[in-house]
This record gives C-alpha cells, sequence and structure tokens, in this order.
C-alpha cells in the first residue's frame, strides 16, 4: 500500500483529500505546511508520493519542494501539486521548483487517484 | 539613537541586533527597509527575523504596504504578508477588508486565509464576504473558516449554498461547516438531499456522517450502524468519532436493546486490524455507554499486550468507579512500565479509593 | 464529558502547530484529566467549550501554556533522551570534526538545570574525540537553585539510573552523598547564570558553538521568546554546527532557517554552510 503525505494548511483540504486516497487503498497521512511536511518526510524516510498545496503559512509548497529536491536522496519522490493558483507563471514555478504534476482545486476525485497512480507508476 | 548603516550590508550578527533594537524603539523609519530586505534579501534566517519585526512593529500605515505584498510574485513573501497582516489584526482591518475585494482571487484567497488566521470569531463577518465569490475555491475556504470559527449565525446561509452546490468539495466542505455550526433542523434539510447515506461517494459520506451523528437522535441508530458496519474498514476513524457523538448525544435515551445493538458493534470492531488509539476510544465509549456486568470484558481489556487498550480499561475502571478493581490496578502497577499508564493507574486508584 | 480521542486529537495538533511539541497517544488520559479538572475551575460546560475557548478567547495563552507544561513531565537525568544522544556522538561529532579539521569544539547546554545534562555531553566527549581536540561546555541557567547542586554535582541514585555501567565507575565516585562526578569531566563544564530572553548577555558568549542543547526548555516560552532564542542561538553557531531540541519538540515551528538531516537513523537540524542554504 503506497504511503502519500498530503500537505496542506487546510484541514477540510487534507481531510478531503485524504477520504478519496483511502478509499482508493493508499495509505496516508497530512502535514499542516511545508516545514511539517519536510519533518515528515525525512522522519518516516519512506513516502511514495507528496501532494502539495503552493500557499501556506510559515513554509510554502515551492519552497519546501526546492528543498526536497536538493536531497540526493529524494530527488525522484513524487511530488504533486495541487493549489488554487492556475497562472501560467506560477505552473512554470512549480514544475521549475521540481513538482512531477501540478493541479488546480478544487481537484476532481478521479483526477487526484489517477495522478497519484501515475505518479507512482502503480495502482495502489 | 545611534545611527546606523544600511540593514542589507549586514552580516546576521549585525542584523539581529539592529532588528531587535528596531522592534525594541519601534523604529518606523525603518518600514521601507525592512520590507526591501524580506522582498530581496535569500538568507532564510533574515527574511525570517524581518516577518517577526513586521509583526510587532506599530504603525498604522504599515498594513497598506503589507498587504501591496499579497501581490507578490514569491510565495514566501505573499505568505508572510498574509501572516504579518493577521497578526497586525488592530490596524489591519481595513487593508483586508479591502484586499476582499482585489480583482485578482489569489489575493482575496490570501486575506480570507489571513482573516482566518486572526484566530478570533469576530472575523467570521468579514471571512461572509467571501460566502459570494465568483470562485468556488474562495468560498470553500469561506465555508471552512467560518464552520471552525463557530459562525452560526450563517448556517443557513452555508445550508443555501449547499442546495444548490455541484462541486463535490464545496458540497463536503457545506457538509463539515454544517456539524460545527449547523442544528437537527440542519441535518433534516441536509437528509431530504441525501436520501440514501450508503449509495453517496465514500469522500463525501465521511462529512456526512460526522454531521449526522452530531445531530443524531435515537432513531438514526439503524443508519449510522449499517454506515459503520460497511465502512470501518476505511473510515474506522470517522465511524468511532460518529459512534461518540451519537452516544454522548442520545445516552440517556437509549433502550437497553439498543444500548446492546452498540455494544456488540464496538466489540467487533475492537478485534478488527485498526490502529491501537481507535480500540482505546472504543474501550472508553464501552465504559461510557453504560450497560452492565462489564467486569470480565473490563479485566480481558486491562491485561491486553497493547497498551492503548488497558489505558481505556484504566479509564472504563475509573469512570464507573468499579472499586472491586483496586486489587487489579495494583497488580498492574507491579509490573506496567509506561509511565503515563501508571500514572493513569494511580490516578483512578485514588479516585477509587476516595469513593 | 465530551472528551474522547477526536478532542483529545484536535488539542494535540493545537500543541503541535503552535509549539511544535508532539503529545503521544498514551497521553490521552493525562490531557483527559488535566482539561476536566479545568473545565470544573473555569466552570465550563463542556470540553468543546473549553477548547473553544483554548482556541479563540485565551489571549496571551497562559491557560493553553499551563496546559502544555502539565501534559510534559520534566525530569532531567544523565544521557537523557539517550537515542538523541547517540547521534550527537555517533555521527554529528565526528562530522564537526572532520568537516572543519577541527582541534576544538564547543557545545552550549542551554537551561541546564542541575547539571546533568552538560556532564553528560563532557562524559560524551571524553569519550568520543581523540585527545588532541579540545573540547567546551558552556552550560546555562537563569535558576541560582539548580546552578548551586550543578556546580556541587553530586547526584542520586534516580538521576544516573541511565549511566552506562562502565562510565559510572569511570566518571562517577561514590560517595556518602551520592554519586559525585569526577574532576576531569567538570573541569571542561562552566556554569554560569544567563537568561536566554536577554539577547546581550545570551549572544556575549560567543559565536563559535558548534553544538547548541536546548532540549524541554522552550516549552515554557512565548512563541515569540522562543523564535528570538532560537534566532540568537543562530547567530551564535558556527556554519554547520547543530541544533538539538527535546525529542518531542520541532524546530521547524518555529524557525525553518535550519536544515533538516537524517542521520543514525534520526532528524537532526543543522545550521546551514551557507548562509543561503
Amino acid at each position: 500500500m503506497a504511503k502519500i503525505l498530503i500537505v496542506d494548511d487546510s484541514q477540510m483540504t487534507r481531510n478531503f483529500h485524504a477520504y478519496i486516497l483511502r478509499a482508493a487503498n493508499f495509505q496516508v497521512i497530512d502535514a499542516i505546511d511545508g516545514a511539517d511536511a519536510l519533518e515528515k518526510i525525512y522522519r518516516e524516510n519512506d513516502i511514495d508520493c507528496v501532494i502539495t498545496d503552493v500557499n501556506m503559512p510559515n513554509m510554502d509548497g515551492f519552497t519546501m519542494i526546492r528543498k526536497i529536491r536538493s536531497e540526493q536522496t529524494f530527488s525522484t519522490l513524487p511530488i504533486i501539486i495541487a493549489t488554487t493558483l492556475d497562472a501560467a507563471n506560477d505552473k512554470k514555478e512549480g514544475f521549475k521548483a521540481g513538482a512531477n504534476f501540478y493541479l488546480v482545486k478544487p481537484v476532481k476525485p478521479s483526477v487526484l487517484i489517477e495522478s497519484v497512480r501515475m505518479a507512482i507508476g502503480r495502482e495502489c | 539613537m545611534q545611527h546606523s548603516g544600511s540593514l542589507r550590508q549586514m552580516n546576521t550578527k549585525q542584523l539581529l541586533k539592529e532588528l531587535n533594537q528596531i522592534s525594541a524603539v519601534n523604529d518606523t523609519t525603518k518600514i521601507e527597509e525592512l520590507i526591501a530586505l524580506l522582498v530581496e534579501d535569500r538568507r532564510e534566517i533574515v527574511r525570517e527575523m524581518v516577518v517577526g519585526v513586521l509583526k510587532r512593529l506599530k504603525d498604522p500605515d504599515l498594513p497598506e504596504k503589507i498587504a501591496a505584498l499579497l501581490h507578490a510574485q514569491d510565495a514566501f513573501v505573499r505568505n508572510s504578508a498574509a501572516s504579518i497582516l493577521a497578526r497586525q489584526w488592530d490596524w489591519s482591518k481595513e487593508a483586508l477588508v479591502e484586499s476582499l475585494k482585489d480583482k485578482d482571487k489569489n489575493v482575496r484567497k490570501l486575506a480570507i486565509d489571513a482573516l482566518y488566521e486572526v484566530g478570533d470569531p469576530s472575523t467570521v463577518d468579514f471571512i461572509s464576504i467571501a460566502l459570494d465569490d465568483e470562485d468556488v475555491n474562495n468560498v470553500i475556504a469561506a465555508v471552512e473558516y467560518i464552520g471552525d470559527l463557530g459562525g452560526h449565525g450563517y448556517a443557513e446561509k452555508i445550508l443555501q449554498i449547499l442546495s444548490h452546490a455541484e462541486d463535490q468539495f464545496l458540497i463536503c466542505s457545506c457538509l463539515e461547516a454544517l456539524a460545527k455550526i449547523g442544528d437537527p433542523q440542519c441535518l433534516h434539510e441536509v437528509e431530504k438531499r441525501f436520501s440514501s447515506p450508503l449509495s453517496m461517494e465514500d469522500f463525501m459520506l465521511m462529512p456526512y456522517l460526522r454531521l449526522l451523528a452530531k445531530f443524531s437522535q435515537p432513531q438514526h441508530l439503524g443508519v449510522l450502524l449499517e454506515i459503520a458496519e460497511a465502512k470501518l474498514n476505511i473510515a474506522y476513524k470517522e465511524i468511532i468519532d460518529s459512534m461518540a457523538l451519537f452516544i454522548n448525544r442520545n445516552k440517556s435515551s437509549l433502550k437497553e436493546h439498543e444500548k446492546k445493538q452498540i455494544h456488540t458493534f464496538l466489540t467487533q470492531a475492537i478485534s478488527k486490524n485498526i490502529p491501537s488509539a481507535n480500540k482505546y476510544e472504543i474501550v472508553s465509549l464501552i465504559g461510557r455507554l453504560g450497560v452492565e456486568n462489564l467486569s470480565d470484558e473490563v479485566k480481558t481489556y486491562l491485561q491486553s499486550d497493547d497498551p492503548m487498550i488497558r489505558l481505556g480499561a484504566i479509564e472504563v475502571i475509573g469512570t464507573l468507579k468499579m472499586t472491586d478493581f483496586e486489587a487489579d490496578l495494583q497488580a498492574l502497577l507491579e509490573k506496567e512500565k509506561d509511565e503515563d499508564l501508571r500514572l493513569a493507574a494511580i490516578f483512578t486508584l485514588e479516585q477509587l479509593k476516595g469513593e | 464529558m465530551d472528551f474522547g480521542f477526536h478532542e483529545f486529537k484536535t488539542v494535540r495538533d493545537m500543541i503541535y502547530a503552535k509549539t511544535g511539541i508532539f503529545v503521544s497517544d498514551q497521553k490521552v488520559y493525562l490531557l483527559k484529566k488535566r482539561i476536566q479538572d479545568r473545565i470544573n475551575a473555569l466552570r465550563f460546560s463542556s470540553a468543546s467549550e473549553y477548547i473553544r475557548f483554548l482556541k479563540f478567547s485565551d489571549h496571551g495563552g497562559k491557560e493553553f501554556n499551563n496546559l502544555v507544561i502539565a501534559t510534559t513531565v520534566n525530569e532531567t537525568y544523565f544521557f537523557r533522551e539517550f537515542p538523541q544522544l547517540q547521534i550527537f556522538a555517533e555521527y554529528c561529532l565526528p562530522e564537526v570534526v572532520e568537516r572543519a579539521k577541527k582541534s576544538s569544539v564547543r557545545i552550549l547546554s542551554a537551561g541546564c538545570s542541575t547539571g546533568e545534562e552538560p556532564y553528560t555531553l563532557s562524559i560524551i566527549c571524553q569519550e568520543m574525540l581523540t585527545p588532541q581536540c579540545n573540547f567546551f561546555v558552556e552550560a546555562i541557567d537563569i535558576d541560582d537553585r539548580a546552578l548551586s547542586t550543578a556546580l556541587r554535582g553530586i547526584y542520586d541514585e534516580r538521576s544516573v539510573r541511565d549511566v552506562p555501567h562502565t562510565y559510572l565507575e569511570k566518571y562517577f565516585e561514590a560517595t556518602p552523598e551520592g554519586y559525585a562526578v569526577k574532576d576531569f569531566v567538570r573541569r571542561y563544564v562552566n556554569f554560569s547564570k544567563v537568561n536566554l530572553f536577554d539577547q546581550t548577555q545570551l549572544t556575549s558568549l560567543g559565536h563559535d558553538f558548534d553544538f547548541v542543547f536546548c532540549r524541554n526548555v522552550l516549552i515554557y516560552f512565548s512563541d515569540d521568546s522562543r523564535r528570538k532564542v532560537i534566532e540568537g542561538f543562530y547567530t551564535m553557531m558556527k556554519p554547520g554546527g547543530y541544533i538539538f531540541l527535546g525529542h518531542s519538540e520541532s524546530l521547524s515551528r518555529i524557525t525553518t532557517a535550519f536544515k533538516l538531516k537524517r542521520m543514525g537513523g534520526g532528524l537532526v537540524y543543522q545550521k546551514p554552510l551557507t548562509e543561503e542554504g
């Protein structure tokens, strides 16, 4: 069962995404912002995919992704951005930081599941 | 005050000293320079220190300058701006309300986030402006925050939004918010829309379940147990939480056979492959349920290999004042290694002796 | 009382988000009891009402802080939080000495209380460093009484319960009053009275620390003071130096300026080698 980390400062979003993924047989943990997520990624050390928001207090999603990518161990960790930001330059910045997928909220449940499956290269 | 050089040319050691000084004497002449530092400096510690100072400086003109940063391309700058405005609430009201009307939906979203970050229920009336936002994400955020801040006055409006909502996330948000600020009448309205809960998508069923349990009456037991049995594997947390809500709300009016039904479900659930913390909750719920003749069951839990189940048993002994368990608790203390469990046992023993 | 695991998680999440302290599942009973007492004392009608008060009406955060303190047992003893010390000894210490080709190491023990931590650090350094490498531990606290106990350096059975047997023989002397720390352990520790809130006093200790230990101390501080103390430490540390908080405390809730590293199966925080991280 793949372990997915959901990073979002909104509890409702964390819950919503977690319900969707748990129903699709993923194991889910969550983090309240980029800094919290980084700690969890380092501590757990077995996360298969990260789904992250961008605008968050304490540490934003782009900064977090750059930090993840600066570490050799996590250079290939699949990262999906799920954000309300839909402008072209935001997408550009997201991919430049090192994201693999870019989804605009509200994310359709089927799209979320499909993106995770594509990102990790397996069903669940 | 001694005139110092440009902030930009200082090393972190000098800056720390200088920034402390600026903060201590509320040197508002440095605001422009601080903002420039926040925007341009690449040292994380420096940016953080500057944000700290900007949160503390007192100047009525500051919020307007900070609000301009909500437009920043740099994510750190715009999010910091939102946090500074939240912290400066006494002065920033006007700037934030103005930002709620910005033509950029992302700036409006940051303003809503900042209003929530203030952490004061009085912001609900401002956040509610976003219930009419043309952007669905902003409506969703407003619904979540109003629920969390306890904006009971907006339950009706959220119910209205729910009745027109098509986006699934918005529907979930409304259900979750109503579970916090609604009332039994809200539940009644929602039940009309979702007449067969088990056919709902799982992710929507969870917030529905919470709303149902929160305002439930004994007659909801059937549907609650039906959902619980069907979905325990994927939603043990939510289901156990719902059971807890149901029991708290209906305990005094439950009939013996209804209690028995719940008890049967709970004892089955405890044997399933679910996390220990949830098993603790189940044991604790069995105690609260008020069924008779629990001694043997509690004894089994007290001897469980799972520390959280043992903790649940200790709690039940205290709750139900089961004085004949004194010796068992003493025996447990002889060998229990977990400090938190030991404390619980000691407190419970004291409690029993006081009876 | 309507305080179930859901409510426990709400309070736990609040504590984590605000202070970086993780409250384990086992603490549920303790927290519940504490909250029950507070509900009675403050005459709230339910746990949810109390939680709402904590969230929105506890201006200044006094009630919240007391709640956090009540859930943390703060007992100090030698080799406390052993796995963390092991990471320091076996990974961080050699890394710093090797990288910087150092002939001396400086350590700050902030909030050293009755001295168990700085003496433990002195013992570890004696064990791990070659004789060519010097070390020194600056131990600071604000409490005069704790400091005088530290200076006396004699401890009871309970304080030394986690000291490995060979170390106990090597570094302690059994006296009628208790276990006395030997002179060659004391020699490398300097105790002084310093207020962590006084940045001038704090930073006057120097800017060349390789390690800062500040374990289970910041829990007693407000958000702002916590941040200020850490900013102070940051400037007092050499690039590449390590900072250690208590094992249930998380630095990332206070600052993100330190670099996270995974070492010896645990997490450590390092000051970036270059200032831009």
